[in-house]
């Protein structure tokens, strides 16, 4: 009796417990299915005057997990939203976004992958996934292009093959910020980032061919992601007080303002260095200044800063990444808004059919093209996926605002790119 | 010389919480004899509701949240709030997990708590906004000169607080009668229940201490140390390294051996920027070296842990060793089979993924379930194998089905090396051994930069004379061929498994799952068998990862971190660790596989796979032991038996 009595109690609490989880989560699930709509009214109500089938793209959208980033789901949203609503869609066909939920696992990117494939989606946006090269196998297979700025999973970056990246590879922005440095005096640099294969590979290859090409003094410090102590990492960066000293990437905008505040407790005065995180200067503009952090995109606090073009495309950025309800700015936002408006405006003129095998033929032709926010791009390398190796160095200033370092995007010398597998 | 001082003493906050979970750790374990593996959630917990208050003045529940300021709440309240929460969260898993287990088999408790801590590690990320909240400091900015070096006062607090803590949990078990009391219930709780103290009760005392210290500790310590949606979860792995090496009765070593883990933590971190440091020793080292010290001291003391004497003397679940019926078996295949030829794209894509993924369940239910050995290293295994097969298939350029053989046959050698411990170590002792090597082999050998090419870990698609058996095709997710091959390589296995576990070998196997000494005693040799069972289980398990690679085309160190190994652990032991059927149940459960296609493609709820996954681990531990199949075979018998009861009325 008594068996079958737990045996009862554990299916009445289980079904309870499932019930409850499925109360709760149907309801978030019906927000954002609210929300989605609504997101999507004003592109619906432009996209009256768009005609024909949707075109649908894959969106691997970094809304989960432990490094989540907002940013991303808000520039796509944006984006959407502007292409559809002023753009006049993709040659008069509306832009669909497939949007798909991942958490930094290999298991959530091939789930997505599976699911694009499905959907019968043209092109999958890597919305600077972590695990990215998980979609690789499934969507090669299918013949979807994989099109993104920065390739973070650096096994993605590596090769030329089904993908393009509209913006630089990683070895780009170290190599260009370790340049402009060495220009403006500075010859010692310490930087910090987290300990993977990758990484380790990306800068044990790199530090000493920077640092015989452009003598300077350069190296890592590894740290732990799952036991990241700010404060001895700090400490470790300051150790021989260098000219500069930080994050060489950033996993979140938390861990770059945990990373200055130690620093400036341990007293480091020199240049803090921060990836392309912004938030810490709005939390404490008079400790950020001085600071430097790189970007693949001009940013809104550059807006005095940038060309009269840019002005104008950074007004329509900003209006549209401000105007999604809820949304999260920051470098993350406006990488991925210019994404998918260069992929939007790249694919425009394309004549017939829009599979993925030719979205990947128009991409890989691009040639000289003026990326939005970005460089103008040149995508048909055979042993890079990288349109450009140009990237912006901004100088954090008193008052808060981002100055270009240079006259605005920096070139790294090739020869010292090439030591990295895909970065040319 | 100022330089090591200094970073001596940057080691003091992460080696205080350490300290503090590693003595909570010992205190716990006296009290009830459960190695707490959800200590470090607890801490995680705490931090978290204090930063989000700190920030937003939003006091945040599992379930619900209460707004009690309109900005940043202020410090006092944001630390005792934090601290509440611990506390609260500590006693909750005393009276609804832990005490109801209080007379369970380790490997229940061990599950329960695994359990705790995934539930907590899948709720923060979903209950606050981990991108942009701050721990804000707590702490004065000030520093002293001590030797030579601007030590930080705050390091110097923290080291205080640890010791405090270590010595006021030491005083009350050594001085007071609760304390006293608490260590006699240890040796002998009946005695205790005799003197009119209630074991129970005296728990509750310790869980609550314990709770509000790990707490105070981790929310204190927390602007320094940075915040992270998982980082505190996995501090329970040097408190529990810290911990043995107290052998879980001294408080205060635990303690020092926590404070000497971050320290020496803090100068691997200096010395990784010395010239003359390999560059394979940096980070991945700090976190494995400690523990793997731990397990070579557990291995030469391993009789000297104190095993704790209870009440009722827990017992095992009951197995059933495999039949060997042929109509079961085939229904089964014949069911299979049928899924696949009925599905498409993702679902098939499912179904062969839980396909795999019951094999990897079959190695944990042979190691566990027949044998009795606790391990959380099967998806380490797992990945061994797939690694290995990345290399022998695109660098040796070795065919199907050799290229299946070799990395399995690596994964049984690493498998055996693992096995070793448990020859002297026993219970959930083993499981944090087992622990230990998987964290080994995920730094050293996945987590490699020497051993990973630049390009990733890519495997060619298997072809057996000019037939393709590559999983995919075009547009095709999954194709029958492949399908079929998983079919036959996990089918032969799992026959080969249960003829060898309902005979002579299983039953070696359930001998020394009972007794060891009678084992011995009737002449079968415990040390062969306890190898035997993990190279068997290792061997399965890297069949099982050369499949998911085969499965994906290439593979990456997160598909078969710690955390998965743990998530896939309970999933077996939900599903029904001591029998078959639990393995192909566990398989339906696991990650890609049937079930969460069904709640990710049918109802949406894919984010929340792990919360659930870690409840419904947490019910069926507490509620019902036996696992899912265990308790369906029960209530078959009781039908058959009431009928029969009937019939014969």
């Amino acid at each position: 009796m008594r068996t079958r009595h737990s045996l009862w109690r554990s299916v009445v609490v289980s079904s309870a417990v499932a019930l409850a989880l499925a109360g709760c989560a149907s309801d978030s699930g019906g927000d954002s299915g609210d929300d989605d709509p609504d997101a999507a009214a004003p592109s619906t109500s432009a996209a009256a005057e768009l005609d024909g089938p949707p075109v649908k793209v894959g969106f691997l959208n970094p809304s989960g997990g432990p490094v989540p980033q907002p940013g991303a789901d808000t520039g796509a949203t944006a984006a959407v939203d502007y292409v559809n609503g002023q753009l006049g869609g993709i040659g008069g066909r509306p832009l669909e976004l497939v949007s798909c939920d991942t958490d930094t696992t290999p298991e959530s990117a091939t789930s997505c992958a599976n699911t694009f494939v499905e959907e019968g989606v043209v092109a999958v946006m890597d919305g600077f996934n972590l695990s990215s090269s998980a979609t690789l196998p499934v969507l090669s297979s299918a013949k979807i292009p994989l099109v993104g700025m920065i390739a973070f999973d650096s096994v993605t970056g590596s090769a030329a093959e089904d993908r393009v990246y509209f913006a630089a590879p990683q070895a780009s922005f170290l190599v260009g910020a370790m340049q402009a440095f060495k220009e403006a005096g500075k010859d010692s640099v310490v930087l910090a980032l987290v300990d993977t294969p990758s990484s380790h590979q990306t800068i044990d290859t790199l530090l000493p061919a920077l640092a015989g090409a452009l003598e300077m003094d350069a190296s890592g410090v590894y740290f732990s992601p799952t036991n990241p102590n700010f404060t001895a990492l700090a400490a470790t960066i300051a150790k021989d007080d260098p000219d500069v000293g930080g994050l060489m990437a950033s996993p979140n905008e938390a861990a770059c303002t945990a990373l200055v505040q130690a620093l400036r407790q341990q007293q480091y005065d020199g240049t803090i260095f921060t990836a392309a995180c912004t938030d810490y200067i709005e939390a404490a503009p008079a400790d950020a200044a001085g600071g430097a952090l790189y970007s693949s995109t001009w940013l809104p606090d550059a807006m005095d800063y940038a060309p009269e073009d840019v002005k104008a495309d950074l007004e329509i950025a900003q209006q549209a990444i401000e105007g999604v309800d809820g949304g999260t700015g920051g470098f993350y936002a406006y990488a991925e808004f210019a994404q998918i408006v260069t992929f939007a405006k790249a694919l425009d003129g394309v004549q017939g059919e829009l599979t993925g095998e030719t979205v990947l033929t128009t991409l890989k032709g691009l040639k000289d093209f003026p990326s939005f926010l970005g460089p103008d791009i040149t995508c048909g390398s055979k042993t890079s996926p990288n349109c450009t190796t140009e990237m912006l160095l901004f100088d954090v200033q008193e008052d808060g605002s981002i100055k270009p370092a240079g006259d605005g995007f920096l070139t790294p010398v090739p020869e010292i790119l090439a030591q990295i597998p895909g970065a040319t | 010389m100022d330089q090591l001082v200094l970073f001596v003493s940057l080691g003091f906050t992460v080696g205080a919480v350490y300290a503090v979970i590693g003595s909570s750790l010992v205190a716990i374990h006296s009290a009830t004899g459960v190695l707490n593996f959800a200590q470090g959630s607890v801490a995680l917990w705490g931090v978290w509701v204090a930063a989000e208050l700190g920030t937003t003045g939003t006091l945040v529940l599992p379930v619900g949240e209460l707004r009690l300021t309109d900005g940043p709440a202020p410090v006092p309240t944001t630390v005792a709030l934090g601290v509440v929460s611990s506390t609260v969260l500590a006693l909750l898993m005393h009276l609804l997990v832990l005490r109801p287990l209080r007379a369970a088999p380790a490997l229940s408790q061990v599950a329960a708590s695994v359990g705790v801590m995934l539930l907590v590690a899948s709720l923060v990320p979903l209950r606050f906004d981990v991108t942009t909240t701050v721990a804000r400091p707590i702490l004065a900015d000030d520093s002293v000169t001590i030797l030579g070096a601007e030590v930080a006062v705050a390091n110097l607090v923290m080291l205080g607080l640890a010791v405090g803590v270590a010595l006021l949990l030491a005083g009350y078990l050594r001085f007071t009668r609760w304390g006293t009391a608490t260590r006699a219930s240890a040796e002998d709780e009946e005695a205790v229940l005799l003197t009119g103290y209630s074991p129970d009760r005296l728990a509750a005392v310790v869980w609550l201490v314990t709770g509000a210290a790990t707490g105070l500790i981790a929310v204190v310590g927390s602007p320094s140390i940075g915040l992270d949606p998982l980082a505190y979860t996995f501090y329970v792995l040097p408190g529990l390294a810290a911990a043995l090496v107290a052998r879980l009765t001294s408080v205060l070593v635990a303690c020092v051996a926590g404070l000497a883990i971050g320290s020496f933590q803090s100068l691997l971190l200096m010395f990784s920027t010395y010239d003359f440091w390999p560059v394979w020793a940096q980070a991945g080292f700090g976190d494995t070296v400690p523990f793997l010290v731990v397990v070579v001291a557990l291995f030469v003391n391993g009789k000297s842990l104190p095993e704790r004497g209870g009440v009722v003397s827990g017992r095992m679940p009951p197995v059933h060793p495999p039949t060997m019926r042929a109509l079961p078996a085939f229904l089964t295949l014949a069911g299979v089979v049928a899924a696949i030829v009925l599905t498409e794209g993702s679902w098939r894509f499912g179904v062969v993924t839980s396909v795999i993924m019951a094999l990897i369940a079959l190695s944990l239910v042979v190691l566990t379930g027949y044998l009795g050995q606790i391990s959380l290293a099967a998806m380490a295994f797992a990945g061994t194998g797939g690694f290995l097969l990345s290399r022998v298939t695109s660098e040796w350029g070795i065919g199907f089905p050799l290229s299946l053989l070799l990395p399995a046959l690596g994964a049984t050698a690493l498998g055996i090396v693992v096995g070793i411990p448990a020859l002297r170590i026993r219970g959930a002792h083993l499981a944090v051994v087992t622990l230990a090597g998987a964290l080994a082999i995920q730094n050293f050998v996945f987590g490699n930069p020497a051993l990973t090419p630049y390009e990733g870990n890519l495997i060619a698609d298997p072809t057996i004379g000019g037939l393709d058996l590559g999983v995919r095709d075009g547009t095709n997710l999954t194709t029958v061929r492949f399908a079929f091959m998983v079919v036959v390589v996990v089918g032969a296995l799992t026959w080969l498994t249960a003829r060898l576990m309902s005979g002579r070998t299983g039953r070696a196997f359930l001998a020394v799952r009972s007794n060891e000494r009678a084992a011995a005693a009737a002449g079968i040799n415990v040390a062969a068998t306890k190898l035997l069972g993990f190279g068997i289980s290792a061997f399965l398990a890297g069949i099982g990862g050369c499949l998911i690679g085969y499965s994906r085309g290439q593979l990456s160190v997160e598909s078969f971190s710690i955390l998965v190994g743990l998530a896939l652990l309970c999933t077996v032991y939900v599903a029904g660790i001591t029998g078959i059927t639990g393995a192909l149940l566990a398989g339906l459960l696991a990650p890609l596989g049937v079930a969460e296609t069904f709640l990710e493609s049918s109802l949406g709820l894919g984010e929340y796979y792990n919360l659930i996954a870690a409840i419904a681990l947490v019910v069926t531990a507490v509620l019902n032991p036996v696992g899912i199949t265990g308790s369906v075979r029960a209530a078959v018998a009781h039908a058959r038996s009431r009928r029969h009861h009937v019939l014969a009325a």
